[in-house]
């Protein structure tokens, strides 16, 4: 990078240096008056006048922050993302708790973080981001190559730079995740490591001596992970990434402070802290006197414990909370709501924040939900082994600290009462409305996204995540739904539906039914002889009434005009007065479409299996329901009073009716095996192999619709014999009337 | 196609008063002068959308011939509604109403929605029967009264919806069991009351696997 920058950057990290204490010192008294903020406030002078040495780091530091800041207020997130910060302490331990999850998940995103890095079309905001971040670390290294005279301290500095800078990067993500949904953010991680790698040797060597405060505590941090500051960074990025959503981009850097704290225990926690609040004096002697740091580490674990009391107790109460407060209760609450901030706004060394939160709910509301997910998370983390849980009390601890921090110094001697009282007091008074808040937004989301519901509570509690499945999910149900419209074309069921055949074949099955109880209706009104008789007659129906199954097998495939000539030939011998008129066409267009296909399949003409097959069925259920309609007309004239003129015996009848049906069931096999030739010789046409194997599947299927088509076609044949037996019951009785 | 309710409709009137023409115009929206006479039923299908429910109404058209009157008796048992329609042109076949919609009532399901419909509606110049008279009818006998013309598709689609509309809210009144088929109404294959936000995917699938 260019000197000039880094000399701007710079001057403006000088200008800002100043503004942000005094900034903080006015603001803070003035909103709150509370101990904790004007503790900060001093504790930001003490830092002043115990780093004299070393005013460019400092400066650099400040400037950061302040960048940090600014990309935050670019989307007004900021002072949520500092309010949600406690409560989404819960939140990160579950996050790290999970780490190992998300590792797997990590993997397709960095990917994608490399291609959206080498765009360059990469989000304004972004690179702006990176760029000023990038200065920040120049600037960093080139005031610990200069300032080597007083080399321990800057060689502190650095170490707590590059501590904090990672942090803060992945501080300004969140922000430019949201509105992008999570590649170019981490894309900016990934063009940041190579630097802080750089950076970090150097760094490290020169921190040797230091190596029990910060660079330990870096170490610690990173032992987990095989390759420190990637690892770390990528670990920081998929903290950052599962709550994209929720813009807790503040927390990260808690986050980090407490991966320290898990993995470094108590001395790291109060490294975390120190990093936290800046203060590096703090950190050396902690250091050196630990037990005195161990024993308010204790108290501070108390405190958190009430702070977590505080917390459970605010989301049981939520409700209650609603309810209309008084006037100088909302005053309160809102009074304590700025407090918050103010602390939080310390915490992050930025100035903005509370100013916004009245454009901000719609990012509160966001914000909110993590407390009650948190909880999930970490109940959900519990279960994954104890060892995590453990890291979940650690990290809680200095989670929660960030309040406390800024106001320790001042109150250190006041104790840990003070302490959580305050806290307790903060937490619960901002959490309150932003519980609610939240909760009722995730309601109106719910409600209109049915899909996303469920997943709340499936502990994915990540934005982006859930959107990216819930997209996948709809996706895969277009592709289904394709795929059941591809089916359902080629469903005789379906099919059969479509032509009515199954509407012919219940109303058949309606009068045949009716036929049915009329004849059982007549043999009990008859006896003796009568009866005899009649039943002779209904058996030798009965036995006229059987298909010749083998036979149709036998016979000879006809020509078109053979079939033709049979079906009217056949349903004149059943004598009714109904021409085959639909039953002949839709054969006639079966044959002549076959004979085109073949015709175009020897022309060399590539048919589409699928489609063949499509029409293979299609036809199937066509001809059927063609053959069922036959039968139903057939019944419905037979019916008719006028029939019974019909010279023609029911034995006649039945006969040519069996001998209707088997030409038609062999028809339907014409058909089928006509359509597998058609495809076989497709497959023989196109290359062997996979197209072959494609094939026969559909074969089969075609052949197995045949069967199906043959057997409904036997069904209604059947459901004609009680018609048929009616009908010759009641021309008996014509008979007898007539005689009589 | 996926729908949530089937409903079994009739058609029955005299004959020539235009049963099969009104039908053909609700399935396929054509109009056909000259029709073959109806051999005992005939059948068409449409999906209709209630509520932004899919439902599915499957029409018998029945012959209007009196020598086939025997035979479409058996078709009136399980129908949801039925269209009684007769000619505004003519006056005989709506003199016979009582005696179709003694029939109807006689063999069909109590609850069965029945729409009266005067067709031919834009033979305005020939017509016989004043649509007060069909109106006094319809009030006299509970029924619904609409006149239509399958000619110029007036008022035919809503003839069609509004028996359906009537028969849905009784569905949600609870006087049809739905459960029972002889009230002329299904189940569609998607529809699975213990779980009503089941994906589509999932009815779908259902639904295929489920016919043969």
């Amino acid at each position: 990078m260019a000197d000039s920058e880094d000399e701007e950057a710079f001057h403006s990290a000088g200008e800002e240096e100043v503004t942000p204490p005094s900034q903080k010192s006015e603001e803070k008294p003035s909103k709150s008056g509370q101990p904790s903020s004007t503790s900060s406030g001093g504790a930001s002078g003490k830092k002043e006048v115990q780093n004299v040495g070393k005013p460019n780091s400092k400066k650099a530091k400040g400037k950061k922050g302040k960048k940090k800041k600014a990309s935050m207020n670019d989307k007004g997130d900021n002072s949520e993302e500092m309010k949600g910060e406690a409560t989404m302490s819960e939140k990160d331990a579950a996050v790290s708790s999970e780490t190992d999850q998300q590792d797997t998940k990590q993997q397709p995103h960095s990917e994608t973080q490399l291609e959206e890095q080498n765009q360059p079309d990469a989000d304004v905001e972004t690179a702006e981001g990176v760029k000023s971040e990038l200065k920040s670390d120049k600037k960093e290294e080139r005031t610990s190559a200069v300032e080597d005279t007083p080399p321990e301290s800057s060689k502190k500095e650095n170490l707590k730079e590059q501590d904090d800078s990672s942090p803060k990067k992945e501080d300004s993500q969140p922000e430019s995740e949201l509105a992008e949904e999570g590649g170019d953010a981490k894309a900016k991680t990934d063009s940041q490591v190579p630097e802080e790698e750089e950076q970090k040797p150097h760094v490290k060597e020169d921190a040797e001596q230091l190596l029990e405060t910060g660079s330990e505590i870096n170490r610690d941090a990173q032992g987990a992970s095989p390759e420190p500051s990637q690892d770390d960074d990528e670990n920081k990025t998929l903290e950052t990434d599962e709550r994209t959503g929720e813009s807790a981009s503040a927390s990260s850097k808690q986050t980090d402070a407490a991966e320290d704290a898990e993995a470094g225990g108590g001395r790291s926690i109060m490294g975390a802290l120190s990093k936290l609040t800046g203060e590096k004096p703090a950190e050396k002697k902690a250091s050196g006197g630990g037990w005195g740091w161990g024993g308010w580490g204790a108290s501070l674990v108390s405190s958190v414990s009430a702070v977590g009391h505080g917390l459970s107790s605010v989301i049981e109460n939520v409700e209650t909370s609603l309810g209309l407060p008084k006037p100088e209760e909302l005053t309160e609450q809102e009074k304590r709501q700025q407090e918050f901030i103010v602390t939080l706004d310390e915490r992050g060394e930025g100035k903005e924040g509370k100013e916004e939160d009245g454009d901000k709910d719609e990012d509160k509301d966001e914000e909110t939900k993590d407390p009650g997910e948190g909880e999930e998370m970490e109940r959900d983390g519990g279960k994954e082994g104890e060892e995590e849980g453990d890291e979940k009390q650690d990290q809680s601890t200095p989670e929660d600290q960030p309040s406390v921090p800024s106001s320790m110094k001042g109150f250190l001697s006041l104790g840990a009462s003070a302490i959580t009282s305050v806290v307790g007091k903060t937490v619960t008074g901002g959490l309150d409305a932003l519980e609610t808040i939240g909760r009722k937004t995730m309601d109106v989301l719910q409600e209109g996204e049915h899909r996303l519901e469920g997943r709340r509570s499936g502990q994915k509690g990540n934005l982006s995540e859930m959107l990216r499945d819930a997209k996948e999910e709809a996706e895969t149900a277009a592709v289904l739904e394709e795929e059941e419209r591809e089916r359902q074309r080629a469903h005789f069921g379906i099919l059969f539906d479509k032509y009515q055949g199954l509407a012919h074949l219940e109303a058949l099955e309606m009068i045949s039914n009716q036929s049915e109880s009329k004849v059982q209706g007549s043999l009990s009104t008859l006896s003796g002889e009568d009866l005899q008789s009649l039943k002779t007659e209904l058996i030798e129906i009965r036995d006229a009434f059987q298909l010749e199954d083998l036979e149709s097998e036998e016979q000879p495939e006809g020509s078109e005009q053979d079939f033709v000539n049979a079906i009217t030939e056949h349903l004149f011998g059943v004598s009714v007065a109904s021409t085959p008129d639909k039953l002949q066409r839709v054969q006639r267009s079966v044959h002549e479409w076959l004979a085109e296909c073949k015709s175009q399949q020897e022309a060399a003409q590539k048919q589409d299996t699928k489609e063949l097959h499509i029409k293979a069925i299609e036809t199937l259920a066509e001809f059927s329901s063609r053959v069922i309609e036959q039968f139903h007309k057939a019944c419905e004239l037979m019916l008719l009073p006028q029939d019974r003129e019909h010279t023609k015996n029911a034995v006649q009848r039945a006969t040519s009716l069996s001998k209707l049906t088997s030409v038609l069931a062999t028809e339907v096999s014409n058909q089928a095996s006509k359509f597998a030739d058609c495809l076989n010789r497709e497959a023989a046409n196109q290359e062997e192999g996979a197209e072959t194997a494609d094939v026969n599947p559909l074969i089969t299927n075609i052949y197995l619709e045949a069967s199906n088509s043959t057997s409904y076609i036997q069904d209604a044949f059947q459901l004609v014999l009680p018609v048929l037996q009616m009908v010759a019951i009641e021309r008996k009785r014509d008979a007898t009337t007539e005689t009589s | 196609m996926s729908y949530a309710y089937l409903f079994k409709y009739i058609i029955i009137g005299d004959t020539g008063v235009g049963k099969s023409c009104l039908l053909l115009q609700f399935t396929d929206k054509r109009f056909q002068p000259v029709h073959d006479l109806t051999i005992g039923v005939e059948f068409g299908a449409r999906m209709i959308n209630i509520d932004g429910k899919q439902i599915k109404l499957q029409i018998w058209d029945t012959a209007g011939q009196e020598s086939f009157r025997s035979i479409t008796r058996s078709y009136y048992r399980g129908a949801a509604g039925a269209l009684l329609v007769y000619d505004i042109t003519r006056r005989d076949t709506f003199n016979h109403l009582t005696t179709w919609l003694e029939d109807a009532r006689q063999h069909s399901s109590s609850n069965m929605v029945i729409m009266l419909i005067g067709n031919k509606s834009d033979l305005e110049a020939r017509r016989d029967v004043k649509k007060e008279e069909g109106e006094a009818f319809a009030r006299e006998h509970g029924l619904i009264f609409m006149e239509t013309s399958a000619k110029t598709a007036a008022n035919v689609e809503e003839a069609f919806i509004n028996t359906a509309k009537e028969i849905y809210q009784k569905i949600q009144e609870g006087v049809f069991d739905i459960n029972n088929e002889a009230n002329g109404i299904k189940l569609g294959p998607q529809h699975s009351p213990t779980n009503p936000t089941l994906p589509s995917q999932g009815g779908g699938q259902q639904g295929g696997g489920g016919c043969c």
